[in-house]
């Protein structure tokens, strides 16, 4: 069923890193700008498998960018690939952040104008990235088969219960603390 | 010994660092400011740095590494922040490698994406409105420039971020 998908080597994997880990200034772009590399530039994943490795690199303790990149590394070039791929995406930012500390010029304008004007547009990408994962609610475990339209509701009321509530100020832990048992209830009384 | 006091104190907070270097601030700083690691400016001035830098925000524990040891405190401090959450992320991932093709586990990951996508959501709005900060029509213009593009041609996200800040820089000097 599957036609020959390109698999990438350990340098290809090593050389995504180092770009997003060089030039992803705003923290808001980079899911995208993973979401670019791996499924629309080079097509090593598609749509459907981004959706779940990004799922699951959100749930699991660990800073979430690094958990993204080790998952993405883990299933495209193993476990060997996936440590490189890390050090590749943290070195650059670490050292650029030692190499600025002598000089701290951070709070100049010229200096947070682009900073901001990438910040601002890593934003809007995230938000259109999610829009285009809307559909993805209407998933069940078999590809072959939609979800029913009382689930995708429920799926749909439930993310912007989530959302609503940590905009208004409720704790992270309270909110998980809720959504995940709903969650659950929601799926398997399906 | 000095090094070995700087990475337990960023691999044990590594460890609880879920989400990012927010979630651990305050423990981040009792350890390092009140341990006499780091002046109270230095903080500052390295979580600055570690938010404008590229890559994952626990860049400023390098940097303050470096001010506390040198190089070698630098080195410490990178091995110590990231290694903790790596090797827990490792151990989860390989079991639920092995498992992802079970119906129930499968439907757990499914049963999620909406959790997410709204916690994504919510702090990419929440973003919005530090990153604006005063420039309320700048933010409005570029947001819909890069939106506009993004929607209408092929350019891939790395571009749109150095048009965005082209348009935003642009926008400041006419303004």
């Amino acid at each position: 069923m599957t036609s020959a998908r390109p698999v990438p080597t350990a340098t290809d994997w090593l050389r995504v890193n180092l770009t997003i880990g060089t030039l992803s200034f705003g923290s808001a772009s980079r899911i995208v700008l993973y979401e670019d590399a791996v499924v629309r530039d080079r097509g090593w994943l598609s749509a459907a498998e981004f959706d779940e490795v990004l799922t699951v690199a959100q749930l699991l303790p660990g800073p979430n960018l690094v958990n993204l990149s080790a998952y993405l590394g883990y299933r495209l070039v193993g476990v060997a690939g996936a440590l490189l791929g890390i050090v590749c995406l943290c070195l650059p930012g670490a050292v650029l952040a030692v190499a600025l500390s002598g000089l701290l010029a951070v709070d100049r304008p010229w200096v947070q104008a682009p900073l901001r004007g990438m910040a601002v547009s890593g934003i809007v990408l995230l938000l259109m990235f999610l829009w285009r994962r809307l559909p993805g609610l209407g998933s069940t475990a078999d590809p072959a088969v939609l979800a029913s339209t009382r689930v995708r509701v429920a799926r749909g009321v439930l993310l912007a219960a989530v959302a609503t509530a940590v905009l208004a100020g409720a704790s992270l832990f309270a909110v998980l603390a809720v959504a995940i048992p709903v969650a659950l209830v929601v799926e398997f009384t399906a | 010994m000095k090094l070995l006091a700087l990475f337990w104190i960023f691999f044990r907070i590594g460890l609880v660092s879920f989400g990012g270097v927010f979630s651990v601030l305050p423990e981040l700083q009792r350890a390092l400011v009140d341990g006499g690691l780091v002046t109270p400016e230095g903080f500052i001035q390295a979580f600055v740095l570690g938010q404008v830098v590229p890559g994952p925000n626990m860049a400023m524990c390098t940097v303050i590494g470096w001010h506390a040891a040198g190089p070698a405190g630098a080195v410490v401090a990178f091995l110590g922040i990231y290694s903790g959450p790596v090797a827990m992320m490792g151990v989860a991932y390989a079991v639920y490698h092995r498992w992802r093709d079970v119906t129930w586990v499968r439907r757990l990951e499914l049963a999620m994406r909406p959790v997410v996508l709204g916690l994504l959501g919510a702090s990419a709005a929440s973003l919005m409105w530090t990153a604006a900060g005063t420039h309320h029509v700048l933010a409005l213009v570029v947001a819909v420039a890069v939106g506009v593009l993004a929607a209408k041609t092929r350019l891939g996200a790395l571009s749109l971020l150095f048009v965005g800040a082209a348009t935003w820089s642009l926008g400041q000097l006419v303004l």
